[in-house]
C-alpha cells in the first residue's frame, strides 16, 4: 500500500498540469510557432480578418455547445445554417430588407429547434437520429429553394455590413459574437434555467430527483441553439456575398462539434463551456489562415485538427475518469 | 399491531394506512401500515425485495399507490409527485446520492430550488446557507468544494445538507451506508443522533441489522411486501427481528448440514496475483463449504478469478487432488472440474437472451453433442432434470434467462455446471440481489453439492450468510488471509474487524 501511495503522489501533479493546461498550451503554442514563422499572420489587419472568419464557426459551435450541455446532440445545425443562408440570400436578391431576412433567419431557426426538440423530447427519438433526419430534410428544402445553384449577391452594402463591416478596426460580426457569448455565459452560469440545463446534461437522474425537468432543458437548448444557427445563416450569407449550393453544411457541423469538444479541455472538470468553445472555434478557424500564411496548403487543416481533437479529448476522458465519470466522449 | 402506549393526538407525524402498490406481475406492497412518531429515528427493515424502496417511493411521491392513504401531521396528503412530498415536508436522501460531480457543493445543495436575485442566481446567499448547514452537521469541507473532489462519505453529507436545507419534517435515508467505509458510517450515525437531538424525525432504511440497532428507536419490518411487525428497539432481541424479517427461525434460513469431510480436493500454496493477492494458502476438502469473507477490494474476487484461470497467478502453486496444476484458462479449469459462479451474473454468468435450456447446456455443450451437433432431445432431458432439481421457476425450458427473477437466474447459472461432473465450485457473491426464498434454494443446492462430495468456496460480502453456511471462514484483507474461523466461532463483528484490518 505504502509504495502505491507514493507512486500516485508523484504521478498526480505532472498529470494534472497536462490535463488542465495541455490543450490550451498546445493550441496557443501551435498558433504562436506558425505565426512567428510567418509574421504576416500577426499583422493587425490579418488578425482582425482571422477573427471575422472565425465568427460564423464560433456561433455554430456555441449552438452545439448549448445543446450538448443539456444532454442533447444536434446534427442538423450545418443544414439549418445553409438553409437560412439561402433564404436570406434569396430574399435579399428579391429586394427584401436586412431586418426582414434577420427575422426570417431567426424564425426558421426557432422553428427548426422546436421541431428537433419535439422529435427528441416528445416522440423520444434518439437525438442523433432525429437531428440527422432534420439535417436531410432541411438540406432538401434548401436545394428546392435554390434549385441546386449558388445565390450570389451584388451591391448590397447595408446587408453586407453585418458580415463584412468594421467598427473602427474591429469586425462588426465579432462584436455580435461577443455579445452572444456574454449573454450565453451569463445565462448558463448565472441563471436558474442555465444551471439546470448543465445539471440535466451532467447527471440526468440527479436532476430528475430534484424535480428539474429534462424536457424543459432540452426544449430551451434546442430552441436557443436553433435561433443562434438560424441568425448565423443570415450572417453567413452576408459574409459570403450570398449562399453556396452546398446544402448539408457538414464542414461547419463537424468543426463546430470539434470546437465544443476541444473547449471542454479548458475547464477543470472537463465541462462544456461557451468560453472554451469560442476559444477552440477561433483556434480551428485560424489554423487554416496560419497554414496559408506559412505557405502550406490549408488542405492540411482537417488532418491536423483531427489529431489535435483526439489528443485533447483523450485528455478530457482521462480527466473525467479521474473524477470517476466516463461519458460517451 | 398493538397501539403504542401514551400516544397523544399529534404524536404521529406520518401515518400510512393500507398502502397497496402493484407492478405488472407482482404485488410490491400489500396493505402496508406505517406509523412514524414525531422526533424518532424509525428504521424500515427488510430483505432486498421486501418492499422498502417501493414504500419509500410511494411516500415520496415517486410512485402513486393503488390503494391506501398517507396522513402527514394528521392531515390526508396527496402526493402525486416528488414536489408534493417535498412541500409536505418529506425529504429523502437516495441510496446513490445523486449529485452533479462537476458542480460545487452549494450548487448541488440548491439544485432544483436555487435562490435568485433579480433573475440571476444569488451565489452569496446560497453559500451562506450552505455553510451554515454544513456546520450544523460538522462537515469538514466547504460550500465551494467540487463534488468530484469529495469522498463518498462527504458526498453523503452533501446530500444530507441538501435535505436539511428544506427544513423537512421528516428526513428519509435510503440505505445510506451502502457505499460507506466503517469510519464514514460512524460519522453518519453521529450526524443522525445529533439531528434527532435537534428534533428531526428520521426514517432510516436498511437491510443491515447492526446499524439499525445502533441508530434507531423503533423498527418496522417488511417482508414480501407486507408489514411483518413494528418493534421497539429497546424491547426486542436481534434474533426476534431476524425471525420477523425472514418469517421463520434463523436456523431455517441456512439449511446447513453437518457432513463428513473427505480428503483435500484443492490446495493453494502461497498464491500471489500482482499486488492484489499476496500469498494466500488454504485447503479445501470434499464436502466442505469454505467461506471467504472480504470487503470490496480485499482480493477475494481476484482470488476467484485466479482459481478459475481467468487471471493467471503470478506466484504460488495450486494443487488439485494433491497434483500440482497450472490453470491457464477457464477452459482448463472447467476440464479440471472447477466451476465458477461469477459475481456479475448478468454479464458473466448467464447469456440473457438465450433460453433456460440453452444456458444450462452452454458449459457442457460437448457432452450433449455428437460430432458438433447438439442433441436437442438430450439437451431437453438434462435441462429438465436440472430445472427440477434446483426448482428453477420458469414458464418453460424456452423462456429467456433475462426474463427470470434474480434468484432463478442465479440458479440457472449454478445449474449450468451440474451438467458436467464438477467437484470444485467457486461461488462469488452467489446471493446478491436475490430474494429470501431463492437464497434458501441456492443455499440448499450448495448443501446438496457438498453432500455429493464437491468442495465449495463461497465468497461473500454478506457475512451473515457465511456465518450461516460455511464450515470454515477465511477472512481476507489486502490480499492476505487475516484470520480463519471454524463454524460457530465468528460473529459479524469479528469478521468485519478482520476484514478491515489495515496492514
Amino acid at each position: 500500500m505504502g509504495s502505491d501511495k507514493s507512486k500516485m503522489k508523484s504521478r498526480v501533479p505532472l498529470g494534472s498540469i497536462l490535463l488542465q493546461k495541455g490543450t490550451a498550451v498546445g493550441m496557443i503554442g501551435l498558433i504562436l510557432i506558425l505565426g512567428i514563422r510567418s509574421p504576416a499572420f500577426f499583422e493587425l489587419n490579418n488578425l482582425m480578418d482571422v477573427l471575422k472568419q472565425g465568427c460564423v464557426l464560433t456561433l455554430i459551435a456555441l449552438s452545439q455547445t448549448i445543446v450538448l450541455i443539456a444532454g442533447g446532440f444536434d446534427m442538423s445545425a450545418g443544414a439549418l445554417l445553409q438553409l437560412t443562408a439561402n433564404l436570406a440570400a434569396g430574399s435579399i436578391a428579391g429586394g427584401r430588407g436586412t431586418a426582414f431576412v434577420l427575422i426570417v433567419g431567426l424564425a426558421a431557426g426557432v422553428l427548426a429547434g422546436a421541431i428537433n426538440s419535439l422529435l427528441v423530447v416528445q416522440l423520444k427519438i434518439p437525438a442523433f437520429v432525429a437531428t440527422l433526419g432534420m439535417m436531410l430534410a432541411m438540406s432538401g428544402v434548401a436545394l428546392y429553394y435554390n434549385e441546386g445553384r449558388a445565390i450570389t449577391l451584388y451591391d448590397k452594402p447595408a446587408f453586407f455590413f453585418i458580415g463584412q463591416g468594421y467598427v473602427g478596426v474591429i469586425p462588426f460580426l465579432f462584436i455580435i459574437l461577443l455579445v452572444v457569448l456574454a449573454a450565453l455565459h451569463l445565462f448558463l452560469k448565472n441563471t436558474r434555467t442555465g444551471m439546470q440545463m448543465y445539471a440535466v446534461g451532467e447527471n440526468e437522474q440527479a436532476a430528475q430527483l430534484r424535480g428539474i425537468s429534462r424536457k424543459k432543458a432540452l426544449y430551451t437548448a434546442f430552441i436557443i441553439g436553433g435561433a443562434i444557427v438560424g441568425v448565423t445563416g443570415v450572417f453567413q450569407a452576408s459574409y459570403n456575398y450570398g449562399a453556396s449550393a452546398v446544402s448539408t453544411g457538414m464542414d461547419f457541423l463537424l468543426n463546430a462539434l470539434a470546437a465544443a469538444l476541444l473547449g471542454t479541455t479548458y475547464s477543470k472538470t472537463g465541462e462544456l463551456s461557451v468560453i472554451g468553445t469560442s476559444i477552440s472555434a477561433m483556434f480551428i478557424s485560424s489554423l487554416s489562415n496560419v497554414l496559408i500564411c506559412n505557405g502550406v496548403s490549408n488542405l492540411l487543416q482537417p488532418g491536423l485538427l483531427g489529431m489535435i481533437l483526439v489528443a485533447s479529448v483523450l485528455l478530457t476522458v482521462v480527466k473525467k475518469r479521474e473524477i470517476g465519470q466516463i461519458t460517451i466522449f | 399491531m398493538a397501539e403504542p402506549k401514551n400516544l397523544e393526538k399529534g404524536d404521529l407525524i406520518l401515518r400510512c394506512a393500507g398502502i397497496v402498490k402493484r407492478f405488472p406481475g407482482s404485488l410490491a406492497l400489500d396493505h402496508v401500515d406505517l406509523e412514524i412518531r414525531r422526533g424518532e429515528v424509525h428504521a424500515l427493515f427488510g430483505q432486498n425485495g421486501a418492499g422498502k424502496s417501493t414504500l419509500v417511493k410511494v411516500i415520496t411521491g415517486v410512485y402513486a399507490c393503488d390503494e391506501g392513504y398517507i396522513y402527514i401531521d394528521g392531515g390526508l396528503a396527496k402526493l402525486a409527485n416528488p414536489r408534493d412530498a417535498e412541500q409536505a415536508g418529506l425529504s429523502i436522501i437516495h441510496q446513490d446520492q445523486q449529485l452533479v460531480p462537476q458542480f460545487d457543493v452549494k450548487r448541488n445543495v440548491f439544485l432544483g430550488r436555487e435562490l435568485t436575485k433579480g433573475g440571476f442566481l444569488d451565489f452569496r446567499a446560497m453559500q451562506a446557507q450552505t455553510d451554515a448547514v454544513l456546520k450544523r452537521i460538522d462537515a469538514d469541507f466547504s460550500s465551494h468544494d467540487l463534488i468530484c473532489n469529495l469522498s463518498v462519505g462527504q458526498r453523503e453529507q452533501v446530500a444530507i445538507a441538501a435535505a436539511l436545507l428544506k427544513q423537512p419534517k421528516i428526513l428519509i435515508l435510503d440505505e445510506p451506508t451502502a457505499s460507506l467505509s466503517r469510519k464514514e458510517a460512524d460519522k453518519l450515525f453521529e450526524i443522525i443522533r445529533s439531528l434527532r437531538e435537534q428534533g428531526v424525525t428520521i426514517i432510516y432504511i436498511s437491510h443491515h441489522f447492526d446499524e439499525i440497532f445502533e441508530v434507531s428507536d423503533r423498527i418496522t419490518v417488511l417482508r414480501d411486501g407486507k408489514k411483518a411487525a413494528t418493534l421497539d428497539v429497546d424491547a426486542c432481541s436481534k434474533s426476534e427481528v431476524i425471525r420477523v424479517m425472514i418469517g421463520r427461525e434463523v436456523s431455517q434460513l441456512y439449511p446447513k448440514k453437518e457432513l463428513e469431510k473427505g480428503g483435500v480436493i484443492l490446495r493453494a500454496e502461497n498464491l500471489c496475483f500482482e499486488d492484489r493477492v499476496n500469498g494466500v494458502s488454504f485447503e479445501l476438502h470434499r464436502g466442505e463449504i469454505l467461506g471467504i469473507a472480504g470487503i470490496l477490494g480485499s482480493g477475494a474476487n481476484e482470488l476467484a478469478m485466479n482459481l478459475f484461470g481467468v487471471n493467471k497467478i503470478t506466484g504460488g502453486q495450486i494443487f488439485l487432488d494433491n497434483q500440482a496444476v497450472q490453470i491457464r484458462s477457464p477452459q482448463m479449469a472447467k476440464k479440471m472440474g472447477i466451476a465458477l459462479i461469477p459475481e456479475d451474473r448478468r454479464n458473466e454468468g448467464a447469456a440473457g437472451t438465450m433460453s433456460v435450456k440453452e444456458n444450462l447446456s452452454l458449459a457442457f455443450a460437448k457432452l450433449l453433442s455428437v460430432k458438433g451437433w447438439i442433441k436437442k432431445t438430450r439437451e431437453r432431458q438434462v435441462s429438465a432434470g436440472i430445472t427440477e432439481r434446483l426448482r428453477i421457476k420458469c414458464a418453460g425450458m424456452d423462456q429467456f434467462v433475462n426474463t427470470l427473477s434474480g434468484g432463478n437466474q442465479q440458479k440457472a447459472v449454478i445449474g449450468k455446471w451440474l451438467v458436467g461432473k464438477q467437484n470444485v465450485f467457486i461461488m462469488n457473491q452467489p446471493t446478491t440481489g436475490v430474494d429470501v426464498s431463492s437464497k434458501i434454494e441456492i443455499y440448499k443446492s450448495m448443501t446438496d453439492l457438498a453432500a455429493e462430495g464437491a468442495g465449495i468456496i463461497m465468497i461473500s460480502q454478506d457475512f451473515e450468510e457465511l456465518l450461516g453456511m460455511c464450515d470454515r471462514i477465511l477472512v481476507i484483507a489486502n490480499g492476505r488471509i487475516t484470520k480463519t474461523f471454524n463454524y460457530g466461532e465468528a460473529t459479524e463483528h469479528t469478521l468485519l474487524a478482520y476484514a478491515t484490518v489495515i496492514s
